[in-house]
């Protein structure tokens, strides 16, 4: 681990007024409830409605960083994908991609943690609180994904 | 032939928006719309809530701006718990300004920094590889650093003024929840640097410098870029100054003539209305008085300019009187003076924020107070992007039976429509080729806007829906209403 940088962050994004959109947000708030209990202080957890820019700074202090949202793309429960630098702003600057942010950083700060992407399959996307039946068993099989990928060692995480 | 000129979506602004320019055989502008595309039945999901749901409900409109929904939403309630609008204790007032100002230095920041100054960093008709964000870093990465920080820095108050970053419970109902701790104002005060207040302050000096310094070596586009009559609507406050929180309503015309005075918000509907439109879902404001088509007016920090009669703060005043003294005092109607007055909003934040840090009742004293209830409220805000109405109607149980919002950016959609053809006007009009430039010239009079067009419309079912379709003779050959 860098000894300016603190670690591993899970950042989840969404909104969780709009359903399963708050998958990111949900997984979370687990996140941090089970690094704590667990006492692994080397990893940190954020949310948020949606990226924004102001993450590159955050990124620039770790070595390791999941993105986790929502998917509404005809993949299994979860996937779990490698992030690359992306120069290209997407739609608007007010919500920006993992990519993005991570090009940000490294334009900004001149730092590349190792960037990766859980997407985790929902299927309700109207107003209102709690997931879907699916969702949620989806968010439970994703989250004893990464439980056991973080409890790996830095080598094998690869 | 007659031509179609469709620009969807419209990059760097909220939402969804799409343009529609139609140009004649000879090349000139036929007719411009702005179209608003997404579409959100907010206000009919609200109903048969429970009132103190509605601050933290609201914030789902939009992943954008959920502390002005939020803090608009609750000064509502105030009235109906009987505490409003004028009757908050200190705390619960100077926390609610804090969280506020935080709101509008974040968003503020990063419209300019990240939105706008690309644009003035590499004109126009820049290259469109490099006319982003990151452009700005290559060229400028101080500014771009800066930008980032800053942004930071508010979202940092509004985390710790509003409990957290998603659905924020900060405003409750006739107060707040929470006071700012000691180590949290600390914080704000002597962080390290650059995460303090001071250095927030000596930054927003930095941009307007750098803004003044633009608009020194490019003043014939600054000054004449997207230049329409306007008349101009905001809250201020009681004595006339600039307040983005709390006030009364005032408008003056394009001649900065008084033509709303000062009128308790309460009362808006008497003096504000909405014309729907077939093409569009988002709803065209006008006050009453001067009818849709005199009435349509602009808001957001130029409007506000316009409104205020002074700063309450030292270097943002000294900032204004020079932003006043460029028209000689008259109305200021150039688009791209936006950007001057969101940077003085800025500035003003900053002061502002560094004012409520220091004030003893942030962090002690009584957070809620109530009155007697009444069925009905209404709470405005001065948004960052401009006036945002929220009124609500409760019944015997507490259940919300009615909601009308009016945001920031529908209150601006008369004016982007003008931006949108004046614009087109000047730059398309008998041109042979309509280049990338030329299109993104109409982005950035929109953009000048900030718009949020994510939660910028109505309830379902309200307001139909008419698709036309033209043949290039301009003949409807299908339409449909649904």
């Amino acid at each position: 681990m860098n000894a300016d940088s603190f670690g591993i962050l899970i950042h989840g994004y969404g909104n969780p007024g709009r359903r399963d959109d708050g998958l990111g947000v949900v997984f979370s708030e687990r996140m941090e409830a089970w690094a704590r209990s667990h006492q692994l202080a080397h990893i940190r957890t954020d949310c948020d409605y949606q990226l924004h820019i102001e993450d590159a700074a955050s990124l620039a202090e770790v070595d390791e960083v999941y993105f986790v949202d929502a998917s509404k793309s005809d993949i299994d429960s979860f996937r779990l994908s490698d992030v690359d630098p992306e120069p290209r702003p997407g739609f608007t600057g007010h919500s920006v991609t993992p990519g993005y942010v991570l090009y940000l950083c490294e334009t900004l700060y001149g730092r590349r943690p190792a960037c990766r992407l859980l997407e985790i399959r929902g299927t309700d996307w109207e107003m209102g609180e709690g997931l879907s039946v699916e969702a949620a068993r989806n968010l439970e099989l994703a989250f004893e994904f990464l439980c056991r990928r973080l409890t790996l060692g830095d080598d094998q995480r690869g | 032939m007659a031509k179609k000129i469709t620009i969807e979506p419209v990059t760097r602004v909220e939402g969804h928006g799409k343009v529609t320019i139609y140009l004649d055989d000879e090349g000139n502008v036929r007719e411009t719309r702005l179209h608003i595309v997404e579409f959100r039945g907010f206000e009919r999901f609200i109903q048969g809530r429970p009132y103190w749901e509605a601050p933290v409900l609201v914030q789902r409109l939009c992943g954008i701006c959920p502390v002005s929904h939020h803090l608009a939403a609750a000064k509502a309630m105030d009235v109906i718990v009987g505490a409003g609008p004028d009757g908050l204790t200190p705390t619960a007032e100077k926390m609610r300004r804090l969280m506020h100002y935080g709101q509008i230095f974040q968003s503020h920041s990063l419209h300019f920094f990240h939105l706008a100054s690309p644009d003035l960093l590499f004109g126009v008709e820049g290259d469109p590889n490099t006319r982003n964000v990151i452009g700005v870093a290559l060229q400028n990465k101080e500014l771009a650093v800066q930008g980032v920080m800053m942004r930071k820095f508010g979202q940092e108050v509004i985390q710790a003024t509003a409990g957290k970053k998603i659905h924020g419970t900060g405003a409750i109902p006739g107060g707040v929840n929470k006071h700012l701790s000691v180590e949290e104002r600390d914080h704000f005060l002597k962080g390290k640097d650059p995460m303090n207040v001071d250095k927030m302050i000596e930054w927003s000096l930095a941009a307007l410098e750098f803004f003044k310094s633009y608009h020194a070596q490019n003043k014939f586009f600054i000054d004449n870029f997207s230049v329409f009559p306007s008349s101009h609507l905001s809250l201020v406050r009681r004595d006339g100054a600039l307040d983005l929180y709390h006030g009364v309503l005032r408008a003056v015309d394009t001649n900065g003539k008084k033509i709303l005075h000062d009128v308790d918000y309460q009362d808006y509907a008497k003096y504000i209305s909405e014309e729907v439109r077939s093409w569009s879902y988002m709803k065209f404001p006008y006050l009453k008085a001067y009818g849709k088509e005199k009435g349509w007016y602009t808001v957001g920090p130029l409007a506000r300019m316009n409104t205020a009669e002074f700063i309450d703060t030292p270097l943002a005043q000294k900032e204004f009187e020079a932003f006043k003294a460029y028209t000689g005092g008259k109305v200021n109607n150039m688009s791209m003076h936006m950007h001057w007055a969101r940077l003085i909003e800025i500035l003003h934040s900053a002061e502002m924020i560094k004012k409520l840090l220091n004030d003893p009742d942030i962090v002690k004293g009584q957070l809620v107070k109530k009155g007697e209830k009444t069925a009905e409220g209404v709470g405005l805000i001065e948004a960052p992007r401009g006036t945002l109405f929220h009124h609500y109607r409760v019944n015997q149980n507490d259940q919300i039976e009615m909601a009308n919002l009016i945001v920031s950016t529908t209150n601006n959609n008369q004016p982007m429509n003008l931006a949108v053809n004046k614009v087109a006007r000047d730059y398309m009009e008998g041109q042979k080729e309509i280049t990338e430039g030329m299109r993104n010239a109409v982005e950035v009079a929109i953009r000048a806007y900030d718009p949020c067009l994510s939660c910028a419309t109505h309830a379902v079912g309200r307001m139909p829906l008419e698709i036309c379709i033209f043949d290039p003779e301009n003949k409807l050959v299908s339409s449909r209403t649904s």
